[in-house]
């Protein structure tokens, strides 16, 4: 199957020395994908990377078969984002955002936007002023945001973050339907270890920039262990391994 | 939609959106009309009411070039490039299929647009003012006048794109207002020290519409004007694409 996502050795340093080192994957149609590491392991980096926030300092990022600068508006187009704190404007309802959100796609219809407020919970608040949002609305609003024009790959960083019970079953369960029945790719990042091992077909474990491990998602991988144990067994192992260099 | 386009809609509906727009909407409209009252209040033999009640557009556009319509345009670089920064909102737009550049030109273009609504309003309520309420000479200097608006804009946006570069230099609200007001006095105290300075500083441009007024400055004179400021508008709008290219976000 075709990649949507290729990266090759992708490399962003900053002056601190923090950043990604040679980073490598691929995410092909309905795939799964959970980034896993500590703070300060390049999670986000990565992921702006990709989204075209950042530019590598070497190695590439392909979207769509193509790097990430060419034909960066058609690329973008296929590709919906939520990276870091989700930010919205204060004084604008959801419907209007969303609205002018969907100016940059062509065929989002007005009841595509209801349909996509539906799904993440916001229809009856659709006209209320999204300063007056409560932190998990505001993510709920955010991933609306990114699922408004039905894209291919999908990148969520931390997309929990201020979801209630009720909200991350209903992520859960809206990423698990897009990757099956549409065959929608997803990229997560989350310290919720245990939570995107049951959503993700497969994980990535970043350590100091470096993706250390891509593994499947089996249950017998990591025995009778849960994925957080097996995760953190292999960044302190990666630790030790980078002392001893 | 153009992406370009689809965010030149976004940008200038969500800058209506603001209070502060329409504050300094409703002070271009509230400002002449008080004018016009305290003029009409005066005898009408004064020599004050029959010097300036004629010209109600032309005497409202000084002050209006030299404070509000600055301070509009500061504020509102401000909050487009610092403020969206700051709140995540800018990144918002950048994670949508759009360029950098694009991005650039549409809040420049929604920053222009209002800076043309604000004098537009101005004009309309002063020569309203005048000809109702104290009962200027209909007509004859609104010609005058209307020129005097139209090439009032140049300036003004060459000043909105200086601030903008500013804005999307500095990290916060706070910074880009405080260093663009600061450079504002700066630039135009200097001609007073030095008055050499003058040709070269943008801000000694606010006044810009006295050149053209009557029989106008020289053609020469208004060419090589016309080229420091539209100098100034592609320095000013290179910088800021360049910077926001390079910004991390």
């Amino acid at each position: 199957m075709e990649a949507l996502l290729k990266l090759n050795n992708a490399t962003k340093r900053f002056k601190n020395n923090r950043g990604v080192r040679d980073v490598s994957f691929e995410i092909a149609a309905g795939d799964v994908f959970g980034l896993i590491g500590p703070n300060g392991a390049g999670k986000t980096t990565l992921l702006k990377m990709i989204a075209g926030l950042l530019r590598p300092d070497a190695g590439t990022v392909e979207l769509f078969g193509r790097p990430v600068p060419e034909r960066f508006e058609q690329a973008m187009s296929q590709l919906g984002c939520v990276i870091e704190a989700a930010g919205v404007y204060e004084n604008m309802s959801a419907y209007d955002q969303l609205r002018q959100a969907a100016r940059f796609y062509p065929n989002v219809s007005r009841s595509r936007i209801d349909r996509v407020l539906e799904q993440v919970g916001l229809l009856a608040y659709r006209r209320e002023k999204a300063g007056g949002y409560s932190l998990g609305m505001k993510q709920r609003l955010a991933l609306a945001g990114a699922l408004l024009h039905e894209p291919k790959l999908v990148i969520l960083d931390e997309p929990a973050n201020g979801l209630d019970i009720e909200g991350m079953a209903e992520l859960r369960e809206a990423i698990r339907r897009l990757a099956e029945e549409d065959g929608v790719a997803f990229l997560l990042s989350s310290h919720l270890v245990n939570d995107l091992g049951t959503i993700a077909t497969r994980i990535g474990i970043m350590s100091e920039g470096s993706m250390i491990r891509i593994e499947s998602v089996q249950a017998e991988l990591w025995g009778l262990s849960s994925l957080e144990h097996y995760a953190m067994a292999q960044i302190r192992e990666d630790r030790e391994k980078r002392k001893d260099e | 939609m153009n992406s370009l386009y689809a965010n030149m809609r976004n940008e200038t509906e969500r800058l209506w959106g603001r209070r502060k727009t329409k504050g300094f909407a409703l002070l271009a409209v509230m400002i002449p009309l008080l004018a016009a009252w305290a003029l009409a209040a005066l005898p009408e033999d004064s020599p004050i009411q029959s010097a300036l009640a004629g010209d109600l557009p032309m005497l409202m556009l000084r002050p209006f070039t030299l404070v509000l319509l600055p301070l509009f345009l500061f504020m509102t670089a401000a909050d487009l490039f610092a403020g969206e920064a700051a709140a995540g909102t800018l990144k918002l737009t950048l994670l949508r299929p759009i360029t950098r550049a694009k991005v650039y030109g549409s809040k420049a273009f929604a920053l222009a647009f209002y800076a043309a609504v604000l004098l537009a309003v101005l004009w309309i309520a002063s020569a309203a003012a005048g000809l109702f309420i104290v009962g200027g000479d209909a007509g004859a200097g609104l010609a005058e006048s209307l020129k005097a608006y139209a090439v009032t804009l140049l300036p003004m946006i060459a000043a909105g794109l200086l601030a903008c570069l500013v804005s999307i230099s500095v990290g916060s609200v706070g910074g880009a207002l405080a260093l663009m007001l600061l450079l504002y006095v700066a630039a135009t105290a200097l001609p007073f020290l030095y008055p050499q300075a003058a040709a070269w500083s943008l801000f000694s441009y606010s006044d810009w519409h006295v050149l053209w007024a009557g029989g106008g400055a020289p053609a020469g004179s208004l060419l090589r004007s016309t080229g420091v400021l539209i100098a100034y508008c592609i320095m000013a709008y290179t910088a800021g694409v360049v910077q926001l290219e390079r910004k991390k976000c």
